[in-house]
């Protein structure tokens, strides 16, 4: 009869060669590093990506606003 | 390998969520944006504009007032169509901004610049959306012959001109909001939107012209307490006794 393994000790290695735990500042960094991922995604998002799609989908004027102003300009 | 296939697939789940965010954005909150802009408008429209006059019969001692400098995203003028005494297209008077950018259109409809003016001998044209930001041009392909369509000045002189015809044609094709795209000669409205409906592949096209004698308005002189479709035209009407 073999016994069996205890249960792993929350933040020690199963494994010998399992990954290294991570500290607490290592987490911290991490954790910062996607918010600022995050956060550039939604600028770029709001800024460039989103304009861009409604300009192409929602643009009722005739070959945009500056065509037009462009067009009927000498007058 | 199992962190790359974990990555990839919260970063499809993120991106779906934001695409799945900005669609309920575009057909929610535009909406509310739109709403809110134009009860500014609105009030901006009552504390400036005079009473409606008749613009086929002006005093004879009121000479023409000078054209007013609008600003950009300021009311140019007031917007609606009618049917057999009836607010069609849109429920609500329209208030359009000076100005057809984008921006400038999340407010309601647009004057595009350098067209002319409401009861000018030339072309007034008037671009709106036809989804998204009150989509108030929605229904604009439901207009027919012997409609109407209203606009009155920041002069408060309410212009009628008759529905003529629509067309669907290419976004560059600018010639609609140019002089007399109609070649009649006659004072035109043209208004502009997307086609299809959620697509800016093409542009439908509304076009009428100016009713040199205008008819009565059946929405009464002050088009901002008209009935609305489904109420009594004529006068004395409770809502209340609406059923």
């Amino acid at each position: 009869m073999s016994t069996p393994d205890p249960d792993p000790i929350p933040g020690q290695p199963t494994d010998a060669a399992g990954p290294a735990p991570r500290s607490i500042g290592q987490r911290l960094v991490r954790a910062v590093a996607l918010l600022v991922l995050i956060a550039i995604a939604i600028v770029v998002l709001f800024l460039w990506v989103f304009p861009w799609v409604e300009e192409r989908t929602q643009d009722p004027t005739l070959g945009g606003a500056e065509v037009v102003q462009a067009s009927l300009a000498p007058r | 390998m199992a962190r790359v296939v974990r990555g990839v697939g919260w970063t499809l789940i993120v991106a779906g969520a934001v695409v799945l965010l900005y669609v309920v954005y575009l057909l929610w909150f535009t909406n509310f944006e739109t709403n809110r802009a134009q009860n500014d408008l609105a009030q901006d429209w009552s504390l400036t504009v005079p009473g409606t006059q008749d613009p086929a019969t002006p005093a004879p001692d009121d000479p023409e007032p000078e054209p007013e400098q609008i600003d950009p995203g300021d009311a140019y003028a007031a917007l609606w169509f009618e049917r057999d005494g009836e607010r069609i297209v849109n429920d609500d008077v329209l208030y359009v901004v000076a100005g057809v950018s984008l921006d400038l259109l999340r407010a309601g409809p647009g004057h595009y610049p350098g067209s002319d003016r409401p009861g000018g001998a030339g072309n007034l044209a008037i671009a709106g959306h036809r989804t998204t930001y009150g989509s108030p041009f929605w229904s604009l392909d439901e207009l027919q012959d012997g409609d109407t369509i209203h606009v009155m000045d920041r002069q408060g002189r309410e212009w009628t001109y008759a529905y003529r015809e629509q067309q669907i044609v290419r976004p560059q094709d600018v010639w609609v909001v140019g002089d007399d795209p109609l070649e009649s000669g006659a004072p035109t409205i043209t208004l502009t939107t997307c086609h299809p409906r959620g697509s800016a592949r093409e542009r439908l096209i509304a076009f009428g012209e100016l009713i040199e004698d205008p008819i009565e308005s059946t929405a009464g002189a002050d088009p901002f307490t008209a009935p609305l479709p489904g109420e009594a035209s004529g006068g004395g009407t409770d809502p209340d006794d609406e059923t």
